[in-house]
């Protein structure tokens, strides 16, 4: 019984000394499986590539219940929104706007992860933003850099915050 | 083997991974305010202010090196991402052309709000409206010859002492990391806002 007990003690103080540095370097195999990941949840989030939704709400309310209720993003003119902020101005703006033309709205390219800690990844991104005229052509209407937030939750990596900096490539 | 399962179930708590980002933490109660507090003036040591203030560049940078964390890295208009490295490397650079700092010069946050907390309170997220600070010349103008290209502007204005110029405003996300009990910046990322005056 001794044995057992100081095994589980030696478990939990080496669980605590990993804490942040999770076993898990920059370009290694596991750093990039998990950049892997989030690019993916990035792509869900955005409702981007095959994660597309033709009608606006839908991928509001997919973010509504993505989002954790902490989730806040910094606009690109500094303007801070909370989760319900974010929810209720792009529910108005699907009201004016219900179909969406795939390929419009946010595009991320060259997403990489930049740091972890524990449950926490932070991540950086180019954003192309995309909207397409009366014709259905899509033309690019701004660009960022993104600063994206994750944070992991009963095994499930879920967006935590977004920071857009104004930018051209 | 009760005690067996006491000290299983405590390893289990304890295990970062099984355990959930969230924390028990809420925005407002006596915990948050009191861990806003805390970061707010961890916030003005990170930028050499208040209490903190350094009047030679490059000893702001020296303790910017050790306070960051190892995995820091700040984005911002203009300079895109960079790492701790990169930081340090420019912040030298212009602290060898610009060495001296008069109080109140540079970033000074105001506003600072704590957004969010994560993995069992040992993660933080927050946003400040930072002003962007330079001293006046003597004919009452913002000292150009004396500060960073980064600060070049044709909008300023006189901050409340009158001795400096306000020249750039931004929101700063302020993310923090806490390490053997000590909170230290993990990320900085800034989104310009239109000027105040």
């Amino acid at each position: 019984m001794r044995y057992a007990c100081g095994l589980v003690l030696l478990a939990l103080l080496s669980g605590s000394a990993a804490s942040y540095a999770d076993d898990m370097k920059m370009g290694d195999k596991n750093w990039t499986a998990l950049e892997k990941t989030l690019e993916d949840v990035n792509n869900q989030w955005l409702c981007s590539g095959k994660y597309y939704k033709p009608k606006a709400q839908d991928c509001v309310d997919f973010r509504a219940s993505y989002w954790p209720d902490q989730f806040f993003e910094v606009g690109q003119t500094g303007k801070t929104q909370t989760r319900e902020q974010m929810v209720a101005g792009q529910t108005a703006n699907a009201a004016k706007k219900p179909d969406v033309v795939r390929g419009t709205g946010p595009n991320p390219q060259d997403f990489k992860l930049m740091s972890v800690y524990g449950n926490i990844a932070l991540a950086t991104d180019h954003t192309v933003f995309k909207t397409a005229d009366a014709n259905g052509n899509v033309t690019v209407s701004g660009e960022a850099e993104v600063l994206r937030m994750f944070e992991k939750e009963n095994g499930r990596w879920r967006p935590a915050g977004a920071v857009l900096i104004p930018s051209k490539k | 083997m009760n005690k067996f399962r006491i000290v299983l179930v405590i390893a289990l708590m304890s295990m970062p991974s099984l355990v959930s980002a969230q924390t028990t933490m809420k925005k407002g109660d006596k915990a948050w305010t009191e861990l806003e507090a805390t970061l707010r003036e961890a916030n003005l040591k990170w930028l050499c202010q208040g209490n903190y203030y350094k009047p030679h560049r490059q000893d702001c940078v020296d303790l910017r090196a050790k306070y960051w964390d190892d995995q820091f890295f700040e984005m911002n208009p203009g300079s895109g991402t960079q790492t701790k490295a990169q930081m340090v490397a420019g912040q030298t650079k212009g602290a060898a052309t610009y060495p001296d700092v008069v109080r109140g010069e540079g970033p000074n946050p105001t506003e600072f709000t704590l957004m969010a907390v994560w993995n069992n309170g040992n993660f933080a997220m927050a946003v400040d409206h930072t002003l962007f600070k330079i001293r006046m010349n003597s004919a009452g103008q913002p000292d150009f010859e004396h500060s960073s290209p980064g600060y070049h502007t044709d909008h300023w204005y006189p901050d409340e002492s009158g001795k400096l110029a306000v020249v750039r405003e931004v929101t700063y996300a302020r993310v923090f990391v806490k390490k053997n009990g000590e909170w230290r910046p993990a990320v900085g990322a800034s989104s310009p806002r239109p000027p105040s005056k």
